[in-house]
């Protein structure tokens, strides 16, 4: 015997030292590199990011023990950041997520020699944030220019309902992501893949280990994502979301198979959620029922004067308005109690738009819930029915025929405008049973009309002008929320710029005929040199320098909605003046951009009038070019000066 | 009847005003009474504000901040109609608690309670109070008539009660003597003031806290970690030094290192040098704040383990690897940020929110910048540059300036070349800028961690001409102790030219001179810390030979604010165009105020286009 020990000891200890070799001289290959060749500019590379989702049996049941295992090559300080690590978790009323440990070793090269500088979990320190959710943070020691960072941690949770999802894709570039999942025959999981369309690797794999469970034994299925070479993603403007382009997994609990023998569905279908929703969730559907007192109270003390049901509405919906406020907080489940809401006047999203289904139900009228995912949550995904999407409620209300979207905690909007946050695709309608999805986006135009008159002074050194605009749809709410929340400095801002010096000014809000207007009149001094005098018609109301500078882009241009903008500007000409240059024609139109611009003289004033509209709230990428050259002639022909010559 | 409604509505404006009818919210009544006893402080602190419509919402959401040195107790609050009828009284599931973030900090353990008292008719009143309790202190009070700036504070009270015996220290600005009240429990001094609110926005305008009402209180003798004394600067200087006794030790193995990176270096000031590099390349600022609200020093063996620290941490670590090489050094508290906020010279006291190094040789003082791994040895920069500052030297602790930045050091230099085609309506624009003072400062510190996109934004922003649009950037390297930042690009931009009838007018890239309040807009005195200086350099392709200029080709003036110069040279084919500018560093009175916006209007109006006849 003790021959045969001894060799495998020595086979053992070779395969160790070898191991050790090789970890050593692949520190070391990475301590010496420089750049990552793919990406010059990037100032670290996750060398291997390792995650594993395992099943254990507990006291109490099964919990999940989620290991991440990943390592950092930081080639300039401009990355540091990834070396300050935070890990939430979860802290539910009687059951906590726990980091079971967590360890960071840095190498450094000194000398010619490897040195290593440890951090363990003594380090970590807890922050806690609001509503069961802490953040246990620590900045990894050692860490500088050059230096390779190794982290591992695990995290232990009881609540199997949230298995842990999986980004593959980062601010710096990724040489190999794996995501293994040990799945159990007890808990199904739904998968989404976003912001690609292939993984490098997908497969599964039953394990042959067996364990026994009761009187019965099971096998784990293991679940194998990989991806690699993945590039840096670098954001854009206009767009909604990093969550919609960043790859990754995305897990949600489908179904459950209980140890005595029944099978439960946890959410197949959207009509099983939204009945979920409706009858188990007491932060929806019993948030309603709640409700209903607070409702029939307020329908009791205001006795609200209407002529029409659509009246009716917009009075309920305005009272809600003026009398609850958002706490800023977004969520698909009411954050408060309705008593507490009726207490304290405040709730999140969803407080305020179910009590306002609530009572605008007790007044008559059908309305229902619509659950979203705002704009900076990302985008949902129809086929699979994941819960987590959703952080936002809004309001469905028919009248007549016509369907409303009403969201009663953006102040300033008019009853049936949704807030741009809001906008983002599709809503899910909660009605018991059923699956309705409404459409978030228009294709209305949002409007402004920008008119100009100008009459040249006596001493001919100045016009006076007098500027008038009106608005409608978006423009119309973002003025009036800017306006409302301040209305020196709405002045100040968008007013005051355009005139050298202002006499006057007004702002008019109407909410009946949804406009929002302001007028003004000032004095603009012209380009004058000896008798020549130029003036460009529309000031500095037209962009003067294109949002678009890049030569190519990546991912669609999302303006929201779509919009046009109309300009109308006369300039008298004074007596004896003589025209000596008009501004060039030019159109093009086409089913995503519209462009016109006309000027001519007509009697003693030169008239120019113009448009352009952007037809589509999103242009795919390969409507980029078009877009940019869009807007080049916009600033082209817009800026165009009227010249004329004194006598 | 309708007299009497007449009289109703006469008295109700004039009553409005004196109870802040038309303010969206106003502060009543604010109170601190402060309880010292040698071992802590009891903070006390009770408002009052009345909301008069739905903006003033905004001033009933309540965080107070707590910590483990300063503990939260006996926290109550009420709301009522205006006729003082109790609607509701907060309770503790209204309260939630949460970390207090702070964008500054990587981590700080201080906790926050939040909470709203809102109602939905208008006026109503919310009263709230709470109690701190602090120990140890350094403070008693530092105190403002103020509860939030943006609300008017119809009265304010401070009153601060010590034992008899105990000796304390009063620095009062702006605001009228105390009254002082003998009894059992010691002597009371009670402060009383209130504050109207501005909603000045006026650039290069002092700091707010320059301009209230400010009543400081210390303790003459304290213990804060050791024992200490505000008596003079020299004494406050003996207590920092207390704190960082022993905190200089560093590990062999750092000592080895350094000895390596200075092995047959003889002269100080190189020394310095490399070991300021050493830092800056080996360490980073990370600023954890546990204990002590962030007053406790980190011994140098902190950042030698981590690689990295706060300001107190990494300028401990540097003093600590000088004095090993027996260079003396000695820690600076400032009070850092682009706005200095006064410093009050003749009241010995913790001031300071931030540390630098001074370290002084035989001909000069070096100043070492010890979180900041992107600045030059020996460069202050706007941050902390020109301000009294509190020098920790054994036994000769004092109050000195920190070096200003020279009008050299901040003139940046600009240069175009404007091409045009003939079959091209854009123009191609070359420029290269050499950037200083506070533009170098932010690119040389940001460009590092920027992407490709965000450069080429920077960039793009940079070029102050209508539409440039960047097809090529290179920053050129320079040696790390350069205090300036290059940075060349190449793109397309809107033609600068214009014609007018017979003329044409070309109009030049604004000069980055900052947009000045009007006249009658400006409210507040003017405060330039540093110059601002500027030269470029425009270079015109111009398809005419011989040009009949209508713009003055030499133009120049200067006064009291500063000066402006202005050349056009032609030559066959071409224009060339030098700007200067510097506003000095001065301090401008409201009085004076319309003069110097004269002299700015003068100044962008000569220097924003040039106008010529092309001769055939």
């Amino acid at each position: 015997m003790k021959p045969i020990r001894f060799l495998l000891m020595s086979l053992l200890l070779c395969s160790l030292q070898l191991a050790g070799q090789t970890t050593e001289s692949k520190v070391r290959e990475l301590l010496d590199l420089q750049s990552y060749e793919n990406d010059k500019e990037a100032g670290a590379l996750i060398v291997y990011d390792y995650g594993v989702s395992d099943f254990f049996q507990g006291e109490s049941g099964f919990y999940t023990k989620f290991t991440r295992k990943f390592r950092v090559k930081f080639f300039n300080d401009s990355n540091l950041d990834y070396s300050e690590i935070s890990i939430p978790v979860y802290f539910g009323e009687r059951k906590v997520e726990e980091i079971e440990d967590f360890k960071a070793v840095v190498y450094n090269l000194k000398n010619g020699v490897i040195e290593q500088v440890r951090t363990d979990k003594n380090e970590l320190l807890k922050e806690k944030h609001l509503k069961n959710w802490y953040n246990y943070k620590v900045a990894v020691a050692g860490v500088k220019a050059g230096s390779v960072m190794d982290v591992e941690y695990t995290v232990v949770s009881p609540f199997i309902y949230q298995l842990n999802d999986w980004q593959f894709q980062y601010t710096i570039p990724v040489l190999y992501s794996e995501y293994l999942v040990y799945m159990i025959p007890f808990y199904l999981y739904s998968y989404i893949i976003k912001g690609t369309s292939q993984l490098d690797e997908l497969s599964s794999e039953l394990q042959r280990d067996k364990y026994p469970i009761l009187n019965l034994e099971y096998q784990k299925t293991r679940y194998k994502f990989v991806k690699k070479n993945i590039p840096a993603f670098y954001g854009d403007e206009f767009i909604t979301s990093p969550n919609d382009y960043l790859i990754s997994l995305d897990f949600q609990l489908a179904e459950i198979n209980h140890l005595e023998g029944y099978n439960e569905k946890i959410t197949t279908t959207w009509p099983k959620f939204t009945e979920e929703l409706i009858k188990e969730t007491s932060d929806f559907g019993g948030y309603i029922r709640g409700s209903k007192k607070l409702a029939k109270e307020t329908l009791k003390e205001n006795q609200f004067v209407y002529s029409t049901k659509l009246d009716y509405l917009e009075k309920l919906v305005d009272y809600v308005k003026a009398n609850y406020d958002w706490n800023q907080y977004s969520s698909c489940l009411a954050d408060v109690k309705p008593g507490e809401f009726a207490r304290t006047k405040k709730g999140n999203v969803t407080a305020i738009n179910l009590f306002l289904v609530t009572l605008l139900r007790e007044a008559g009228f059908t309305a229902e819930p619509v659950i979203l995912s705002t704009r900076n949550n990302g985008k949902i995904y129809t086929k699979y029915p994941f819960a987590h999407y959703f952080n936002y409620t809004i309001a469905v209300v028919n009248v007549d025929g016509t369907n409303y979207l009403i969201d009663a905690s953006e102040k300033h909007s008019y009853f049936d405008q949704i807030p741009q946050r809001a906008i983002n695709e599709i809503g899910l309608v909660v009605a018991k049973g059923e699956e309705n999805w409404v459409n978030l986006t228009s294709n209305n135009f949002s409007t402004d009309l920008n008119t100009f008159y100008y009459k040249l002074n006596n001493e001919t050194d100045s016009f006076s002008c007098t500027y008038n605009c009106k608005e409608a749809g978006y423009f119309a709410l973002n003025s009036k929320n800017e306006y409302k929340d301040d209305p020196e400095k709405f002045i100040k801002d968008n007013i005051t710029p355009l005139f050298d010096e202002v006499y006057n000014s007004n702002v008019m809000v109407n909410d009946t005929l949804r406009f929002f207007r302001y007028t003004a009149a000032g004095s603009v001094i012209p380009t004058r040199i000896d008798k020549y005098i130029s003036i460009k018609p529309f000031l500095n109301t037209v962009y003067a320098s294109s949002p678009f500078k890049m030569k190519e882009r990546a991912y669609p241009v999302d303006f929201i909605y779509a919009r046009k903008r109309m300009f109308s500007a006369q300039i008298l000409l004074p007596e004896g003046a003589t025209l000596v240059k008009l501004p060039e024609n030019f159109e093009m139109e086409n089913e995503f951009f519209g462009l016109k611009y006309n000027a001519a003289l007509r009697g003693n004033a030169v008239v120019v009038e113009a448009e352009y509209s952007l037809k589509k709230p999103v242009y795919a990428p390969s409507l980029y070019p078009g877009l940019r050259n869009f807007f080049d002639n916009m600033i082209k022909y817009f800026n165009q000066s009227v010249e004329f010559e004194l006598k | 009847m309708r007299k009497m409604t007449l009289i109703f509505i006469f008295a109700i404006c004039l009553f409005v005003p004196f109870i802040g009818f038309c303010d969206d919210a106003v502060v009543l009544k604010y109170t601190t009474k402060i309880d010292v006893s040698s071992e802590k402080c009891i903070q006390t602190e009770n408002v009052i504000i009345q909301v008069n419509n739905a903006k003033g919402d905004k001033y009933v959401d309540f965080v107070i901040d707590y910590s483990s040195n300063a503990k939260l107790k006996n926290l109550t609050g009420e709301l009522r109609d205006i006729h003082s009828t109790v609607i509701r009284k907060l309770k503790k599931s209204d309260i939630k608690t949460t970390s207090k973030f702070d964008h500054f900090l990587f981590y700080n353990d201080n906790l926050a309670k939040r909470f709203s008292l809102k109602h939905n008719v208008y006026p109503y009143i919310v009263e709230v109070e709470f109690e701190h309790v602090i120990s140890p202190y350094i403070y008693v009070a530092k105190w403002f008539p103020v509860w939030n700036t943006e609300i008017n504070t119809q009265k304010a009270v401070l009153s601060v009660t010590v034992p008899e015996d105990y000796k304390l220290k009063i620095n009062q600005v702006a605001v009228d003597s105390p009254s002082k009240q003998v009894a059992e429990k010691g002597v009371t001094y009670i402060w009383s003031s209130s504050y109207t609110s501005s909603n000045s926005e006026d650039i290069f305008a002092p700091p707010l806290v320059d301009i209230l009402p400010l009543v400081s209180v210390v303790p003459q003798n304290f213990y804060y970690i050791k024992p200490g004394s505000f008596d003079s600067w020299k004494a406050m200087g003996e207590w920092n030094l207390e704190l960082d006794k022993g905190l200089d030790e560093l590990p062999s193995e750092e000592k080895m290192t350094i000895d390596h990176l200075t092995d047959g270096i003889e002269d100080s000031r190189q020394i310095v040098r490399e070991l300021y590099h050493y830092l800056q390349d080996n360490t980073r600022y990370v600023a954890v704040n546990i204990d002590l609200g962030g007053l406790e020093p980190y011994p140098a063996s902190y950042v030698c383990e981590n690689r990295f620290g706060d300001c107190k941490a990494l300028t401990n670590y540097m003093k600590a690897m000088l004095s090993y090489k027996g260079i003396p050094s000695y820690k600076v508290f400032v009070r850092a940020g682009e706005t200095p906020e006064k410093i009050h010279t003749d009241f010995p006291s913790h001031q300071a929110n931030h540390v630098i190094l001074a370290v002084p040789l035989a001909n000069d003082t070096i100043w070492l910048e010890c979180t900041a791994s992107y600045l030059p040895f020996n460069y202050l920069g706007t941050f902390t540059q020109n301000r009294p500052v509190f020098l920790v030297e054994p036994n000769r602790s004092r109050i000195i300036y920190s070096p200003a930045l020279t009008e050299e050091e901040v003139t940046s230099v600009l240069s175009y070349r404007f091409t045009t085609n003939e079959n091209d309506p854009k123009v191609r624009l070359s420029a290269l800028f050499k950037l200083r003072g506070e533009a170098f400062e932010y690119f040389k510190g940001q460009s590092g961690s920027w992407t490709e996109k965000e450069k080429h934004n920077a960039f793009n922003e940079l070029i102050p001409f209508k539409n440039y649009k960047v097809d090529e950037y290179e920053v050129m390297p320079v040696h790390r102790d350069s205090s300036f930042f290059i940075l060349e690009t190449t793109g397309t931009c809107n033609s600068p030219y214009q014609t007018v009838g017979e003329f044409v007018k070309v109009d030049l890239p604004s000069m980055n001179l900052p947009v000045f309040e009007k006249v009658k807009d400006r409210e507040l005195p003017l405060d330039f810390y540093v110059p601002l200086a500027q030269i470029d350099t425009l270079f015109f392709d111009v398809p005419y030979d011989v040009l009949e200029l209508k713009t003055p080709d030499n133009q120049a003036f200067e006064d009291e604010f500063g000066n402006f110069e202005m050349k056009i040279v032609q030559t066959s084919g071409q224009l060339c165009i030098v700007r200067k500018y510097n506003i000095y560093r001065q301090k401008i009175s409201l009085e004076k105020y319309s003069n110097f916006y004269d002299f700015i209007t003068e100044m962008k109006s000569s220097g924003s286009s040039i106008i010529f006849k092309p001769l055939k």
